[in-house]
């Protein structure tokens, strides 16, 4: 299986980074890219050129919203999966990102490792839906 | 001010008094002077009367003897027969005026025996005449007996004439003088009350600016008091909207960096651990153990920085505007108190700011209710009304008389404080039994602030498939 080619949606360049080595350390991802805010990922969406496979978005940045993205991201009818990796996963919150079309919503501090396990059964062409991680 | 006021006008009435008084005084003396002086010049009138009554009758009875002498017909004497008794009266009359005058008694005693020597002489020469001795009573007429006779009398009568003549002339100078004195007492002495009353007058004037200037000092003094307590107020008013902005500021900045770097280092820690467990697999249990109880430290820490920052500022809030963080809060609060919420919230302009009150107010509302309202359902509502945005959450609870509660009480006060430090309105209306309406309003924002994430019930039909009232 090739790489699950990645882009990461997130204003904190240490979380950006211990996130990219964690991803490509512990499963089978590659990071093609990221942007610290709204404005940066919905222009990169835009132009995106080539295959990718997930989303990993941050829902508060440095200005903009991940809401915003998300529904970029619904409105370019891409096929890539589309996680939210947030630090407000509260139930409302986790409704309104799957309205925008989410497929998953991890807390970014207590399921770190959920998403890893995500990212390693995407790489490995496994079910990705919450009933099939069990 | 009454009690001063007739304070000062005591002495000036007591002159007024003594004035009236003495100008009676002066009235009633010369009253008294002149009406005794009129009384002496009616006796005196009485007795020149008197005097020319007796000289009348002497030349009556003259008349009588010389008429009968020339003619003998006895009715010439008719006249003389009155002519005694008349006499008599009048002397009589002369004696009691002059009782008091030993000079003119003696002259008045002169003139009675004088006229009666002539009345008696007369008597002779009738008596003779009927007698038929017509020589002897030409003889004794011839004699001028008679003529001297009569002289005396019209002389001792001249004297009491002219007497009383002077008399009455003093007198009645003394009747003017009496009045002329009189005159000029009550003209002094009204000239003196007229003075009184210009003193008096002037008194009260300056009295009564006295009392003016004290007046107006003291409410100089009472508007400058105002004015400072306006100033304090106003001073305290900015004070208290400082420190709320400041610790709002505070507040943000710490959440912010609680947020960006106690959160980024924790989530790095989180990787960090993931990463170990995975290269340590199952190899060391101990280590595995050891691992475990790292990556629960650092859950437990993740969980106390959330709190925090939430306590702090709600992230909702400055991550996804009013609109959004009103109706997360209003979930929130249903769900946690098991009441129905109705919330209707439209997009508001307002400051940040402004926006942290209207937060702040729901929150502590929703406390409220909570702990006190027994309510089964909430209505919360945030509305633009020109320039203004007015929250309103109405609870159908057990209410409370909000003249009984105290100062302060319920976070009341703060609430207040808070929307009127961003220039906004507070206004809670309840009543026992009757639930409780708390309103807010504060001034919409210049400039657009960011819009709401979440969209309004307008919206929703088509945007979302949810409803915003939940």
């Amino acid at each position: 299986m090739p790489p699950v080619r990645t882009f990461i949606v997130e204003d904190s360049p240490v979380i950006r980074d211990n996130l990219i080595a964690a991803l490509e350390e512990l499963a089978d991802v590659q990071v093609i890219g990221s942007a610290p805010d709204e404005f940066g990922a919905v222009s990169w969406l835009e132009q995106a050129t080539g295959r990718f496979d997930l989303l990993i978005i941050d829902i508060f940045l440095k200005s903009g919203s991940g809401l915003g993205v998300l529904r970029a991201a619904a409105h370019s009818g891409l096929s890539a999966k589309r996680v939210v990796l947030t630090n407000y996963a509260t139930p409302d919150m986790r409704r309104r990102c799957e309205q925008l079309g989410a497929d998953r919503v991890f807390d970014k501090s207590r399921e770190l490792e959920d998403l890893i396990a995500y990212c390693s059964r995407l790489a490995d062409g496994a079910a990705t839906s919450p009933g099939a991680l069990g | 001010m009454t009690g001063a006021l007739r304070g000062r006008a005591g002495p000036a009435i007591a002159l007024a008094c003594a004035a009236a008084a003495v100008v009676l005084g002066i009235a009633e003396a010369s009253f008294q002077r002149a009406s005794s002086s009129l009384g002496n010049l009616a006796a005196r009138g009485q007795a020149r009367s008197a005097v020319q009554l007796v000289m009348r009758r002497i030349l009556d009875a003259e008349t009588a003897q010389r008429g009968f002498l020339i003619t003998g017909r006895q009715e010439y004497l008719v006249p003389f027969k009155e002519v005694n008794s008349d006499v008599a009266q009048s002397v009589a009359q002369l004696r009691a005026h002059y009782a008091n005058d030993p000079a003119l008694a003696a002259t008045v005693e002169e003139l009675s025996k004088r006229t009666l020597e002539k009345l008696s002489e007369i008597s002779e020469t009738i008596s003779l005449y009927e007698r038929g001795q017509h020589t002897v009573w030409r003889d004794l007429i011839m004699t001028d007996i008679g003529r001297e006779k009569m002289e005396a009398v019209r002389a001792l009568a001249e004297i009491l004439l002219a007497t009383e003549d002077r008399r009455v002339l003093d007198e009645r100078a003394d009747v003017f003088k009496t009045l002329y004195d009189g005159r000029i007492g009550v003209r002094v002495m009204t000239l003196l009350c007229l003075l009184i009353l210009a003193i008096y007058l002037h008194n009260m004037a300056s009295w009564q600016r006295a009392q003016d200037s004290h007046a107006a000092a003291l409410k100089g003094e009472r508007d400058l008091l105002e004015t400072e307590v306006q100033q304090r107020t106003a001073e305290l008013t900015e004070l208290a909207r400082h420190l709320q902005t400041a610790r709002e500021d505070e507040r943000g900045r710490l959440a912010r960096e609680l947020h960006d770097e106690l959160g980024a280092l924790l989530t790095a820690a989180k990787l960090d651990a993931a990463r170990m467990k995975r290269a340590i697999g199952t190899s060391v249990p101990e280590l595995s153990e050891r691992l475990e109880h790292l990556v629960t430290a650092l859950d437990q820490g993740i969980s106390l920085k959330r709190r925090i920052i939430e306590d702090l500022r709600p992230s909702s809030l400055s991550n996804l505007g009013l609109c959004a963080a009103l109706e997360i809060q209003t979930r929130e609060f249903e769900q946690r108190s098991g009441l129905q919420v109705v919330a209707q919230i439209e997009e508001a302009n307002l400051s940040e700011e402004a926006q942290i009150v209207v937060y702040r107010v729901a929150q502590e509302t929703f406390t409220n209710i909570a702990k006190h309202a027994m309510a089964r359902r909430v209505e919360l509502s945030l509305q633009a009304q020109g320039d203004r945005s007015v929250l309103r959450i109405v609870d159908d609870g057990q209410g409370f008389d909000p003249a009984g509660l105290a100062l302060g009480a319920h976070g009341l006060l703060g609430m207040r404080y808070r929307v009127e430090s961003v220039g906004g309105g507070f206004r809670v209306s309840s009543a026992k039994g009757r639930g409780t309406t708390i309103e807010c309003w504060v001034p919409s924002h210049s400039t657009l602030s960011a819009p709401c994430l979440t969209t309004s019930s307008s919206e929703s039909a088509t945007a979302r498939p949810t409803k915003t009232a939940f």
